[in-house]
């Protein structure tokens, strides 16, 4: 009978660990298949393209057909000086939460809820391919 | 007592006739005179096998199941099967026989030979002994249909020649393969009202056949009584001498295909001097009227026009329906000849409103600005001319009696079966199509075939349709009027298959159906989308051009009051949006049509239930309005009462325009909606949507009541 019972508790606990193991490998492959999608300048030339140009233009300087109305007008994204002061994160947040976010106008969308991490990544890949700079240390 | 030699060699010789004629009889009885004995014999030993080898896999299965469900189950089937076996054993060969008792009480005996048409399992086997393909048997069964009713033959008839229709004298031989499908149509009726796209699983290529005789016009020359004859499908041409020019028409008429290789337009195989009568007489019906059209000449040449034209050829949805250059649709004449037709002048005339040249014509008015026309008139006359020298009527003296030979000629080929022309009578006197497919071969003229030995109804169809002067001859005077139309041989099948089915019998009322019904919404709203081809620009379904806007969700989206407004007078809703929705001057029930098909495809009922019959607050609009404004800044990218972006769709009559259900999912996730949408997707906090949603519905409210 005893014994019975131990067999019982052991075979449970194996069960356990499995079970344990089976989903942190779930998660785990989860998170790093997400991470392991890596920005792709490509796929960020293509996006600002379709949804970035009718206001910051098609060479990125800010003159998009959209702009006439715009107060204040659509950053100048080739603006070297400008944008390196700006961090990658900092871009990152801008695109993400609109221009609401960092106290900028609100007449910049936020995106964060269109695009993915990763897409908004490569945004920032191709606002520096723009700017052709790096950000700030 | 003894008998003598004598009466021994009588006796003998009785006894060996006797034994002779009883080895006959057998034979005969087993073998030669009842054939269908022989095949029923070969399928009981092939039904014996098939189900003697089922018994053993499920016995084998059976080893393997250890639930008690599994096992009765099995156990279930293996009785089935004994049943079967001992069912096949059992039995000597008879004929098995259905009485058509609805069908003129006809004996059908087929299935004395064919004796698995309903038994499933004996797909693979080859004929007699196999399964009826297809699903047809499930609604039609073959104790009540029969075999004949849809393949013909003699259905009573026991010897393989006989009983598929080829006995003498008898007037209807077997239909092979899917030309059997002419005997759908008889209760599964085509109405001229359906939609062309229509389908009927199982029966394609009758309605391919029956889509053809219809785009064709076969109407337009043979009567048939169930048809209407349709109003003339071509172009008008009692003003066809103020368009075009002598060199192209004819070459048109001499060879349509050569300009045209889609044309629905057949090849009348003319001579040379009859070419040269009819081109006269149609060109001399302008009178000399040229079109006057200054402005056309304008930016002719003009490098910055021709680019323009270029690109607004592709914007304005033109090759939504025509080919330009290589790219586009059929619905309407590919373009790319169209400077070796006519002249600029007229092209301009036309484009400013087609229905200013021929009041019914086909192609709609685009709502075109002047200049706009120069730049595509521009564009068009720089693509490939084919002659430089072009003699239009104007140029022309007429002589009375080539005009007059000229008309009688038309008149004697049909070309008013399918065009109007001054007010000659419609159509022509070609053979009436009415029971064609009950005509017995022998009432065919056969001539140049006469050594043919398939003379079937079936091949001379096919022989007429695919070469209708074959059987025409100059020394026996047999003259053919109909023209050549060009088909494939799989479409001249389909359209036989179709003819086929003009035969006199009839069937039962019962058992008439139309495959659909015309006059619902569904077909209605399909047969007007196809004859305006809304889908060379929209989509529905996934189906459809990219010009101008899906139109799947539309239903639910719009309006009706304001869709009836729209499709009357459409008007600039999207910044974005170049092709632009034509006048297309369809009548209210038309637009009615529109609109209950539109709601029927995004599942909506109609007339719709409006959920803003809700009461809003004044402070909720306000919250709503501060939103808009501020937070969200709609109008970075929205126009509304002439201030704001120009990238979405303009909310001066928003209200007016969209249904607030509509609106609420379309903000919470624009995408899903349409997922290439250039708006971006806002998370909203608690009411917000709500208030922005209340807001809205307060634009644009007094053009909403108006159109109301
Ligand atoms: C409706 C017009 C509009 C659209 C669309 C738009 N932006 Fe902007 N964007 C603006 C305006 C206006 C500003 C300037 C805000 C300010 O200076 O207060 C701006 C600013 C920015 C900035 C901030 C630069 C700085 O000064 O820090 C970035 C980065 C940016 N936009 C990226 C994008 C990207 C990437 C997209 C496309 C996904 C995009 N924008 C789409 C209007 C727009």
């Amino acid at each position: 009978m005893r014994s019975n019972k131990r067999q019982n508790m052991k075979n449970l606990l194996k069960i356990a660990a499995l079970v344990v193991c089976a989903a942190l490998t779930v998660v785990l492959t989860v998170r790093y298949s997400a991470a392991g999608e890596k920005p792709k300048l490509a796929e960020g030339k293509r996006l600002y393209m379709h949804y970035c140009t009718m206001c910051h233009g098609v060479k990125g300087d800010g003159k998009g057909f959209n702009a006439g109305y715009l107060d204040p007008k659509p950053a100048d994204h080739t603006n070297a000086g400008e944008m390196s002061k700006r961090t990658d994160e900092k871009l990152f947040d801008t695109v993400s939460g609109g221009g609401k976010s960092v106290g900028k106008s609100t007449y910049m969308p936020p995106w964060g809820w269109t695009f993915t991490e990763a897409q908004i990544e490569s945004l920032v890949l191709y606002l520096r391919q723009l700017c052709n700079c790096k950000g700030p240390e | 007592m003894r008998l003598t030699t004598k009466q021994r060699t009588v006796h003998l010789i009785f006894t060996a006739t006797l034994v002779v004629f009883t080895v006959w009889a057998i034979y005969s009885e087993a073998v030669s005179s009842r054939p269908w004995k022989k095949y029923q014999r070969e399928f009981k030993k092939i039904e014996l096998k098939d189900t003697a080898d089922r018994l053993n896999n499920l016995e084998l299965e059976k080893q393997k199941i250890k639930d008690s469900d599994g096992l009765k189950k099995i156990d279930r089937n293996i009785e089935l099967l004994k049943l079967r076996l001992a069912k096949a054993e059992s039995g000597s060969p008879k004929i098995i026989q259905n009485w058509l008792l609805e069908f003129n009480n006809e004996a059908d005996r087929c299935v004395t030979c064919h004796m698995a048409v309903d038994k499933p399992g004996f797909e693979k086997q080859a004929n007699p002994y196999k399964t009826h393909p297809g699903n047809y048997l499930e609604k039609h069964p073959v104790q009540t249909f029969g075999c004949v009713n849809c393949h013909d033959g003699e259905g009573h008839a026991l010897t393989v020649e006989q009983a598929h229709g080829h006995g003498e004298n008898w007037l209807k031989p077997l239909l092979s393969g899917s030309y059997a499908q002419s005997k759908c149509v008889k209760c599964h009726s085509l109405g001229q009202e359906l939609p062309r796209d229509i389908v009927m699983p199982g029966g394609e290529k009758v309605v391919k056949g029956w889509r053809l005789y219809m785009e064709k016009n076969c109407l337009g020359c043979h009567v048939n009584s169930l048809y209407e004859r349709p109003k003339r499908i071509a172009p008008v041409l009692t003003k066809v001498g103020r368009k075009v020019n002598k060199e192209w028409i004819k070459r048109w008429i001499n060879k349509p295909k050569d300009y045209l290789p889609k044309t629905n337009m057949p090849d009348f195989s003319l001579e040379d001097e009859e070419v040269e009568l009819i081109s006269t007489y149609l060109l001399s019906l302008a009178g000399g009227e040229k079109i006057n059209e200054p402005k056309a000449l304008q930016r002719l040449n003009d490098k910055l026009a021709i680019e323009s034209g270029k690109s607004l050829v592709n914007k304005l949805g033109c090759t939504g329906c025509h080919t330009i250059n290589g790219k586009g649709g059929d619905f309407a004449p590919d373009l790319s000849g169209i400077a070796g037709k006519t002249y600029p002048e007229f092209l301009y005339f036309w484009l400013k409103d087609p229905k200013a040249h021929q009041p019914d014509a086909p192609m709609p008015d685009l709502r075109i600005p002047e200049e706009e026309i120069q730049d595509i008139v521009a564009y068009l006359f720089t693509l490939k001319k084919d002659k430089e020298k072009t003699t239009y009527a104007w140029d022309i003296d007429f002589a009375p009696e080539v005009i007059k030979k000229g008309k009688d000629l038309l008149k004697d080929k049909g070309c008013t079966g399918c065009h109007e022309i001054e007010d000659l009578p419609q159509g022509f006197n070609a053979p009436p199509h009415d029971g064609v497919a009950s005509k017995r071969p022998e009432e065919l003229i056969w001539t140049n075939m006469e050594d043919f030995n398939e003379k079937s109804l079936k091949n001379w169809l096919t022989i007429k349709v695919m070469d209708p002067k074959k059987f025409s001859s100059k020394q026996q005077n047999i003259i053919t009027r109909m023209p050549k139309f060009d088909f494939t041989e799989e479409e001249a099948e389909a359209l036989v298959t179709f003819i086929l089915s003009l035969t006199k019998e009839n069937f039962p009322k019962r058992h008439l159906r139309t495959l659909a019904d015309a006059g619902s919404v569904e077909m209605k709203g399909r047969k007007l989308l196809e004859d305006r081809n809304c889908l060379g620009c929209h989509t529905i379904n996934k189906k459809g051009g990219s010009v101008a806007p899906d139109l799947t969700d539309e239903g639910r989206k719009v309006r009706p009051e304001w869709l009836f407004s729209f499709i009357t007078q459409p008007y600039r809703i999207r910044p974005l949006q170049e092709a632009r929705m034509p006048y297309f001057k369809l009548s209210g029930d038309e637009i009615t049509t529109m609109i209950e098909y539109l709601a029927f495809v995004s599942g909506e009922t109609y007339p719709y239930i409006y959920a803003d019959k809700k009461v809003t607050y004044e402070e909720d609009i306000a919250a709503g309005k501060e939103l808009y404004q501020k937070e969200l800044a709609c109008l970075g990218c929205h126009t509304f009462e002439g201030k704001g972006g120009l990238v979405g769709p303009e909310h001066t009559d928003l209200a007016s325009r969209l249904r607030r259900e509509w609106i609420e999912s379309w903000l919470e996730n624009p995408q899903a909606i349409q997922p290439d949408v250039k708006m971006p997707r806002f998370k909203f906090k608690d009411k917000e949507k709500e208030y922005l949603v209340d807001y809205l519905m307060t634009m644009g409210r007094e053009r909403f009541l108006a159109v109301q």
